[in-house]
């Protein structure tokens, strides 16, 4: 019993302890990161913790922003919304950041999101969030201190019903992952189909760990597409690819369209020569030598990717291009705003206005109060894969 | 018809995979009363061993299998040693929860020795499927179902007319009468496990070229794997074969015919039921419950 | 007993005083995710220690309690006391029919059985878009108000969850002592043994286990009203074995054991997080480690210290 009431006691002690290591007030700009650097999605985290972690380095090098540092923490989501909420809190009240880059995905995003209340006009902590997930719970309607940098899935999906529309592509069949990401792109898909008179012939759905999908492959082949399109991102899109392969629909005369979610080369690696032929919309840091010199991103996208490449030995990914839009936004609104450190509402106003035409990896940006995402279908390519390598299509 | 056909070969390519996994729980199950947490990082193991002997090092299959067979058979001895040998005085309770601590360090060791991303790994024979009945099935998986079929033809020889194998069936069924008549009880236990490590890494090392190998495959593989040991009744080799094979060719069915969404529930739904109205599973013989 | 009510009364005052003293919003929202797990794994600590079962589900029943009553909230408008009650109800109704069958079983059938329906309430929660909003997550439940009084903060809604779990915990200390709790024991030593003393072994089993649902319900209920905003993920696999983990880690056969574990448990990523990606991997060596080295749990370790400190003095 009292032996009890001593290990709570020092608990309590603990804990108190523990909070009392409180930073010293420099004048530095605090910008939170958080990403699924470990969990079921740390392929998405890690290159963008990656990215966030090169660029503070790179920034500070040239003599941070208005003549002050820029210290870059980041925390690690798992994934887990419960977790994400409790590492926002650490960096909002007890770090004391006046940005939030990331997180990840939907999900982790959109509590964060409700937690902070953040999608109300006067949230208790002014620190706007700039997320690298994609989902329209985020932005629409617009929420006053969410941003997002990915091109959303209505983007995606305009780009690939145009392109099939375009090529005279009237049927298509439709598989997607049932999480967030896929929900959202069928959601689209199908407003976008109905606009462009597309017909969408079926739609299947596998989960998130599933490793074969020759059945949904099959019944959907059963109705006589044109073309399948498959919303998912991860592992799952690369057994799609091998089972759309193995099941020799390609010799069907059906095209497979993929997502902005496989903007990784590592998926063509994985798929090798099944991935051959693969249409996909997609940022254009994947094709940035094949731009012509014309292309007011190209400049931006081949310092990055050099500069990523030479610094981590590995391919850059569209997942590391929207963590160093999240924070090169956050930056070019400090620039811009001439905001002081600490002082999140004034940031929030320069990003929503003074950061207009800012030219990232993801696109050129055009946040304005009606848009807290600010892409348009022009930033996305479509893409084809041939020998083992993303081209652009003409 | 061939969409018939191809449903099966969809759930024949998963079914497998769990049957697999079904047996790696019930060899450690029967040795121990023991349902094995970390059983499916065993065949996320396996697929890694594949990896780096094949893709990294280069290896011929000849090598590199059996390779990926042995080094199974080490972690499982090293599982039961570290994890199982420690714990099982605490009660079975205890064991399972220490598995559950082992698959949480196994996972995260494989995420730094291999990386977060998935990898690619070549099968054995050929990408060329083969067609039959206008459906066409993945040559690996063929491999996959020949390799199993000899395993538990192995198995089944082993411990239906061998004396050590009879042994380690006596230790399952009555512990303290197989001490009483000389039987080395521990050791069996041993090679119990180092049998399910083994199988489960072969396991894992196969069907990677069909899933690619990822540091966290393990736990959905359990889960199914563990789904297919308890339909075929737990315990029970051939019923867990039977199990896995059924589960798989269900789920393929019912993504087909049914709804592709729901499969995994439907799944689990005849887990529950099986456990309702036939505990000791579909496919098994009445046994005798022990006191 | 009187220990325990003392014990309890020590734990009160200690979640009606930190709340004050814990130094900014972050730590006092620690504490409140501590409180929500402790309830949801105290249903559990009666049910493994008590009642000798496992459920390898209980994120289900966390879950249930969660979408039911966030979704009466958000998509019928219903008031928060009234959409918890039913989501409450209706999670032991569940409980019930896959616990009837499978109690009356002996050995690990409920594990099993709970382990599968986890698992299809997972899949429910995903597939069920009209309803739960599918992966994407519901969005629009309403948070808890008394009156025009919002329990929006960290600090006012931790009060809230705490008060739940200190009238949990005086709940369950009297079901340990009544007759149901005595009987459990008794099952506890013989099950055997008890059924031949009359007492309906199933019966007591399935009381457990509904009540042990009830509290993962309630569990649920407290995060959805909090966050405003819930997602399948939150309610995986993965939560039920964190549950189990923190049970066994805490001490199987005291209720403080769901105390201890389910404080250790919400506290380790503090400490943790720094090591990054070894992260993982160091957390299944500490559960590991106390397994091996500390047979009671955090309850048993500190019953072994009392008695050191006893012997010397």
């Amino acid at each position: 019993m009292k032996k009890i009431t001593v290990a709570l006691l020092a608990l309590i002690v603990g804990l108190v302890w523990s909070t009392t290591r409180l930073d010293a007030g420099e004048a530095v700009y605090k910008i939170g990161a958080i990403f699924a650097v470990t969990g079921p999605a740390a392929w998405l985290g890690d290159p963008e913790k990656k990215a966030a972690e090169l660029l503070e380095k790179k920034i500070n090098e040239k003599g941070g922003v208005n003549g002050m540092k820029v210290e870059v923490i980041v925390m690690d989501t798992q994934g887990d919304p419960q977790t994400a909420v409790l590492k926002a809190r650490e960096l909002v009240t007890k770090r004391g950041v006046m940005a939030l880059v990331g997180p990840s995905r939907t999900p982790t995003s959109a509590a964060i999101m409700k937690a902070l209340q953040l999608d109300k006009k006067k949230p208790r902590f002014k620190v706007p969030m700039v997320s690298c997930a994609a989902g329209r719970i985020l932005t629409k309607p617009v929420k006053p201190w969410v941003f997002t940098t990915p091109q959303t899935n209505a983007l995606a999906a305009e780009r690939i019903v145009k392109y099939l529309s375009d090529k005279g592509i009237k049927r298509v069949g439709i598989v997607y992952v049932s999480n967030g990401f896929g929900e959202d792109g069928y959601e689209n898909l199908k407003v976008l189909a109905a606009k462009y008179g597309v017909e969408i012939v079926g739609a299947e759905t596998y989960g998130g760990k599933d490793r074969d999908m020759t059945a949904q492959l099959t019944k959907l082949a059963a109705k006589k597409p044109k073309a399948i399109i498959n919303w998912s991102v991860g592992p799952t899109s690369v057994i799609v690819t091998k089972n759309f392969k193995q099941l020799g629909l390609d010799k069907k005369d059906i095209l497979l369209v993929m997502t902005h979610g496989q903007g990784n080369i590592k998926y063509v690696e994985l798929c090798g020569d099944a991935a051959e032929g693969v249409i996909l919309p997609a940022g254009k840091i994947l094709v940035a030598q094949e731009l012509p010199d014309t292309d007011p991103q190209k400049q931006v996208l081949m310092k990055f990717k050099e500069m990523y490449e030479k610094r981590y030995k590995e391919p850059v990914s569209t997942f590391a291009g929207h963590a160093y839009d999240a924070l090169m936004l956050v930056v070019e609104a400090l620039e811009k705003g001439k905001v002081k450190p600490g002082d999140g509402a004034a940031l929030r106003e320069a990003l929503e206005s003074r950061t207009a035409a800012f030219v990232g990896i993801d696109g050129i940006f055009h946040y304005n109060p009606k848009d807290h995402n600010g892409l348009s279908v022009e930033d996305l390519v479509m893409l084809k894969i041939e020998k083992g390598t993303f081209r652009l299509t003409k | 018809m061939a969409q018939l056909v191809q449903y099966i070969f969809a759930g024949l390519t998963m079914g497998v995979i769990y049957a697999l996994t079904g047996v790696g729980f019930n060899l450690i199950y029967n040795a121990t009363g023991v349902i094995n947490f970390a059983q499916g990082e065993f065949v996320m193991l396996g697929a890694m061993f594949l990896y780096t002997f094949q893709e990294v090092l280069h290896w011929p299959p000849f090598i590199s299998l059996p390779l990926v067979f042995l080094m199974g058979g080490l972690v499982g001895v090293v599982f039961e040693y570290g994890v199982v040998k420690p714990l099982i005085r605490l009660g079975v309770i205890t064991v399972i929860i220490g598995t559950i601590g082992a698959s949480v360090v196994l996972k995260g060791g494989a995420m730094l020795v291999w990386g977060k991303n998935a990898l690619a790994v070549e099968p054995l024979i050929s990408e060329k499927p083969v067609a039959f009945l206008g459906a066409s099935l993945n040559t690996q998986v063929l491999v996959v179902l020949m390799v199993t079929a000899i395993a538990v033809a192995i198995f089944w020889y082993f411990f239906g007319f061998t004396i050590l194998g009879k042994a380690i069936q006596a230790c399952s069924v009555n512990p303290l009468a197989a001490r009483l008549a000389g039987v080395p009880v521990e050791r069996m236990i041993t090679l119990s496990f180092c049998f399910s490590g083994a199988l489960s890494a072969l396991a894992g090392g196969l069907i990677a070229p069909i899933t690619l190998a990822e540091y966290d495959m393990g736990t959905m593989l359990a889960l199914k794997g563990f789904c297919a040991a308890i339909i075929g009744g737990l315990g029970n080799n051939p019923g867990a074969m039977v199990g896995g094979l059924l589960l798989g060719v269900m789920e393929g069915l019912s993504a087909g015919y049914l709804s592709s969404g729901y499969k995994d529930a439907l799944a689990f739904l005849v887990l529950i039921l099986v456990l309702f109205w036939r505990p000791e599973g579909l496919i098994t013989r009445g046994k005798g419950e022990r006191v | 007993m009187k220990k325990d009510y003392l014990l309890l009364l020590v734990v009160a005052l200690a979640a009606f005083a930190l709340p004050m003293i814990l130094p900014g919003d972050y730590y006092v929202e620690v504490f409140l995710f501590m409180g929500i797990n402790i309830l949801v794994a105290l249903g559990l600590s009666l049910l493994m220690g008590y009642a000798g079962q496992i459920s390898l589900g209980h994120a289900g029943f966390y879950g249930m309690g969660a979408y039911i009553s966030g979704a009466l909230s958000a998509h019928l408008g219903w008031p928060v006391p009234l959409a918890a009650l039913m989501a409450l109800v209706a999670t032991a109704l569940v409980a019930g029919l896959i616990g009837w069958p499978t109690l009356r079983l002996k050995g690990h059938y409920l594990a099993m059985a709970t382990l599968g329906l986890g698992i299809i309430l997972y899949i429910l929660f995903v597939q069920l878009r009209s309803i739960t909003g599918g992966a994407s997550g519901l969005a629009g439940i309403q948070p808890v108000h008394i009156g025009g009084f919002y329990l929006d903060t960290p600090r006012r809604y931790c009060y809230l969850v705490w008060a739940l779990v200190i009238l949990s915990f005086l709940f369950s200390i009297n079901l340990v002592r009544s007759r149901t709790g005595l009987a459990l024991r008794a099952l506890h030593y013989s099950e055997v043994a008890a059924s031949t003393l009359g007492i309906d072994v199933a019966k007591y089993k399935l009381q457990v286990f509904v009540f042990s649902c009830v509290l993962a319900a309630l569990g649920g209920i407290l995060y959805a009203h909090y966050i405003t905003f819930i997602s399948p993920e939150t309610f995986g696999f993965m939560y039920s074995i964190k549950l189990v983990v923190m049970i066994v880690l805490g001490g199987m056969y005291s209720l403080w054991g769901a105390l201890l574990g389910g404080a250790f448990l919400s506290l380790l990523p503090e400490f943790l997080h720094r090591l990054e990606d070894f992260e993982v991997m160091v957390n299944g060596l500490i559960l590991l480690m106390i397994l091996i080295f500390l047979p009671g749990g955090l309850v048993g370790l500190l019953q072994k210290i009392g008695e050191k400190i006893r012997g010397h003095s």
